[in-house]
């Protein structure tokens, strides 16, 4: 679960960063970033009080934003399926 | 994995005739199936059950059976004093009940198979070679093989190469086992064809068929496809063949329609889909160039079974979404009241999507999709993922 938290904070760095260029071409807005950002710091409410979290798919999510490809969607996604283990069943 | 696939419940026998033309079927002396009965009568003092039948555009004899038994067609072919495998359209032909009636009838029967396998070849010599490509499907470097053809377990190890004429004849042979596939299930299931027994009996085999096609779906072995390949293209006649039959069957509906438990067929032609599994869902988007990690999160974003569906030109969806120049993967033919119901239905809540804008989408190509329920998304409401986005055309979102 530390690995976990951990990950969703340097997630979180990057969500609070004005839009890149990079992002930008990938299709993120700063309503998007500002979106999966309040979506975070809520799980990660959930993951220090050892709350069951929702079963979310965050790249299916950031796809509806207009989101499809980039290193931090990537990185999303990857903390999608692990927060997925800790989602209720 | 025991090896079977749809392809193993083909029969094994080209048709006896496929002869829907006028001009080849005036060929035939005219039959009256009544005096082959009285003579019978004479021979045997028995009668012979049955019942007429009036040949249409199309029909063979294995067709009017619903068999390509040689036994079966032998007794045909004694029952109406044929002298040849061709009928002809328009013509009523006696269909005996028992296809045992006129005595063994094998070698008559096969005789007349072997005439229509050799016209069959004929024929496919110019055309057939390439047949079984019309199950491609473009973009990605996918194919709906990849969701039906695998796990065909073939024994050939022929290394002989064939001649143009050997190669055309195995890829004719292989279209038509699909191809009878196709036609004996559609007419066993609407009782056109067949005794009752008959009728029941292939009711088995196509259970049977459908359980180990869905096998093939859940639990292939991967490499197989590229099995299928060599198959297709190396010089074993069966398993050129059978591979033929397997891509034919795809392009026909038959793999897709058996594992999905349906057959569907639009105005646009033949549509195939059929079940997957969340491996080979996830498999399908690895290979189409999705990462490991989104093909998983994806997966993982449908609720119950997973379709694969080719999708032709011209098909419709929407997008709901609160950029309005943005483009995605996900899509639903749900056309959702307000935000508030697209918000719910899609579960789109948890994101921060308001849903406020909707984008017509349409398909300007051939490619697969994934389809499926959404999880915990609205009941009934389904979600479309594209893996081709260059297949289809996005509208500027609107509000609705």
């Amino acid at each position: 679960m530390a690995s976990l938290e951990k990950e969703i904070e340097a997630v979180l760095e990057i969500l609070a960063q004005p839009l890149s260029p990079e992002e930008s071409a990938s299709g993120w807005t700063p309503e998007a970033k500002g979106a999966m950002h309040k979506l975070l710091v809520e799980l990660k409410g959930k993951v220090q009080a050892a709350q069951p979290l929702p079963k979310l798919s965050l790249s299916r999510g950031l796809d509806h934003w207009g989101v499809v490809d980039g290193a931090l969607l990537e990185r999303m996604a990857e903390l999608s399926n692990e927060l997925r283990k800790h989602s209720q069943s | 994995m025991d090896g079977l696939t749809l392809a193993s419940f083909a029969p094994q026998n080209a048709p006896a005739a496929v002869s829907s033309m006028g001009a080849q079927g005036a060929n035939v002396p005219p039959v009256d199936f009544r005096a082959s009965e009285r003579e019978y009568r004479q021979q045997t003092e028995e009668s012979v059950a049955g019942n007429g039948y009036r040949a249409v555009a199309g029909d063979s004899i294995s067709r009017i059976l619903g068999t390509s038994s040689p036994q079966a067609i032998g007794n045909f072919i004694r029952a109406n004093g044929l002298t040849g495998d061709r009928i002809e359209l328009g013509r009523n032909y006696f269909v005996p009940d028992d296809v045992s009636s006129y005595g063994d009838a094998t070698s008559l029967g096969q005789a007349a198979l072997n005439q229509g396998n050799e016209r069959l070849a004929a024929r496919a010599q110019a055309a057939a070679p390439t047949a079984w490509s019309s199950s491609g499907v473009s973009g990605n470097g996918m194919s709906l093989a990849d969701f039906g053809l695998a796990g065909a377990t073939y024994g050939g190890s022929a290394t002989t190469p064939l001649s143009g004429m050997q190669r055309a004849q195995a890829h004719a042979l292989g279209v038509y086992d699909a191809g009878v596939g196709a036609l004996e299930s559609s007419a066993y299931s609407f009782g056109v064809i067949g005794s009752p027994e008959s009728r029941a009996a292939w009711a088995v085999k196509t259970a049977e068929a459908a359980v180990n096609g869905i096998r093939s779906f859940v639990s292939d072995a991967p490499g197989s496809v590229s099995r299928w390949v060599d198959a297709l293209t190396g010089d074993d006649p069966v398993a050129i063949r059978q591979a033929t039959a397997q891509g034919a069957g795809v392009a026909l509906g038959v793999a897709g329609g058996v594992a999905a438990g349906r057959f569907a067929m639009p105005s646009a032609g033949l549509r195939t889909s059929a079940v997957i599994s969340a491996e080979r869902a996830e498999s399908f988007l690895t290979k189409s160039g999705v990462s490991a990690a989104r093909a998983k999160d994806f997966v993982e974003s449908f609720d119950g079974p997973i379709t694969a569906r080719l999708v032709r030109s011209g098909e419709d969806f929407s997008r709901y979404t609160d950029v309005p120049q943005s483009t995605g993967s996900f899509l639903t033919k749900t056309q959702f009241a307000n935000p508030a119901a697209a918000v719910d239905g899609l579960y789109l809540g948890p994101y921060g999507n308001g849903a406020t804008l909707v984008q017509s989408v349409s398909s300007t190509g051939r490619s697969i999709v994934l389809e499926g329920g959404v999880a915990n998304g609205g009941a009934g409401i389904r979600q479309t993922l594209v893996v081709n986005r260059g297949a289809f055309q996005f509208g500027t979102g609107v509000r609705y």
